[in-house]
């Protein structure tokens, strides 16, 4: 009876454990599947470093004392010498762009490069100056009295749009730079630098000698989209 | 006396009965039993019955070179998804071989690398990732809409690990192949630092786990 018990308890075992044993190997066999595939292709995005300087030729315009001229005398106005006594002459300024990038694509010797987009502008710092100036009687000249001249720097070409008109400070286009107005908006298809010559004067059509008057600019110059 | 031998006598031929009778019952006992301790049997069956095993596989194949933008402008979303250009979108499949009842579930997730000075990161917010995917390698629908570069917090059950991003969680049912197909771009909201180089930098791993299918 004894013995009969032992070989029940024995044969109970044995289907146990084979029983264990299926269990453990169909279990092993999927929770050990598992996959990673690694990745060797790197995929990157990068931007392009951009480098803008604004280079200005010693002094810029500040006109006073300044007498009403034509446009086809403004347009031509050159640099005299201060103790003329009349101001005159232009103001010269450079404008470069450089744009690097961190590589270049195996299929383009050169990346294609976007415009590099940019805007002159001349914001108005008379009211400074006015304060700085020991004459007490001096006044704002009114910008409708203010012609405003872009050319090349190199071959004089109007870059104001219309050849025959040059427009007064009061009708340019307003910057999105406080106090400023919009010269002129172009851009770097390839890097490089552009030169320009600027000329103010006083309109023909002003004619109140009552003051002195005065108008001066700063210019400036920032990249846009 | 005569009755006392006569009892003598019926008691000397009932214990002889029954010494015989016993005597029968056990030979018949010994015999049965011995009939069925010499009765042996074996069935053998010819049905098998057999244990084995199925068999798994899983590939990833990259099937294009990978994205390089190298002068890359803040982009809308609805432009950047139709990026079409060869350096532009990376291609890539996922396979997989099932033989028997299992399932793989998988992930596609986005490891960053890091980026090389003198070149400095883009800000994970400032990088959208956008996911295809295909079962013919020719038309293909979003499987994940552009979304800015999202670390894993922690590493998923199928292996994905920290800082890792998932772009795309799967399961292979049976033997098949599925197109996947990536692009990434600079977020249009992005603000850029025109006075350094910025780059950012992924590579796609596969991450999969096989189990029993259910039910």
């Amino acid at each position: 009876m004894e013995e009969q018990q032992k070989k029940a308890r024995e044969f109970v075992f044995s289907l146990l454990s084979i029983a264990f044993l299926i269990v453990v190997v169909l279990g092993a066999t999927y929770a050990a599947f598992s996959y990673t595939g690694v990745g060797s292709a790197d995929n990157t995005i990068s931007t392009s470093k951009l480098t803008f300087e604004y280079i200005e030729d010693r002094n810029g315009i500040n006109l006073v004392n300044a007498y009403p001229i034509s446009d086809e005398v403004g347009k031509n106005l050159i640099q005299t010498n201060e103790d003329d006594g009349i101001l005159s002459g232009y103001f010269d300024f450079t404008i470069s762009s450089n744009i690097e990038y961190a590589f270049t694509n195996e299929d383009e010797e050169v990346p294609v490069q976007d415009p590099v987009h940019y805007e002159i502008y001349a914001k108005d710092i008379t009211d400074e100056v006015i304060a700085s100036e020991s004459e007490q009687s001096l006044e704002k000249l009114d910008g409708q009295y203010v012609k405003v001249y872009l050319t090349s720097g190199d071959s004089e070409e109007s870059l104001m749009g219309d050849e025959d008109t040059v427009p007064t400070w009061s009708s340019l286009e307003d910057s999105t730079e406080e106090n400023s107005k919009t010269i002129y908006k172009g851009s770097f298809e390839e890097n490089g630098s552009q030169n320009f010559r600027l000329r103010m004067w006083v309109a023909q059509n002003y004619t109140d000698g009552s003051a002195h008057r005065t108008f001066a600019v700063k210019v400036g110059v920032k990249t846009i989209k | 006396m005569e009755n006392q031998n006569n009892n003598q006598m019926k008691d000397n031929s009932s214990k002889q009965i029954l010494l015989s009778v016993l005597g029968v019952a056990i030979l018949v006992v010994a015999v049965v039993g011995v009939s069925f301790a010499a009765f042996t049997y074996t069935g053998e069956g010819t049905e098998e019955n057999t244990i084995s095993t199925g068999t798994l596989s899983m590939t990833y194949t990259e099937t294009t070179n990978g994205i390089s933008i190298s002068n890359a402008q803040p982009t809308e979303d609805e432009a950047g998804k139709k990026l079409s250009s060869d350096n532009e979108k990376f291609d890539f499949t996922v396979s997989a071989e099932i033989n028997g009842e299992a399932e793989i579930p998988y992930e596609i997730a986005a490891i960053k690398q890091v980026i090389p000075e003198p070149m400095v990161a883009l800000q994970n917010k400032d990088v959208k990732l956008y996911l295809e995917k295909s079962e013919d390698g020719i038309d293909y629908t979003s499987a994940k809409e552009p979304t800015a570069f999202t670390p894993s917090g922690s590493t998923t059950e199928a292996g994905t690990p920290v800082g890792a991003m998932v772009l795309y969680k799967g399961t292979f049912q049976q033997s098949d192949e599925e197109y996947f197909r990536l692009r990434m771009w600079v977020d249009h909201e992005a603000t850029l630092d025109p006075t350094n180089l910025q780059a950012f930098t992924v590579k796609v791993n596969v991450y999969g786990k096989a189990q029993a299918k259910a039910g």
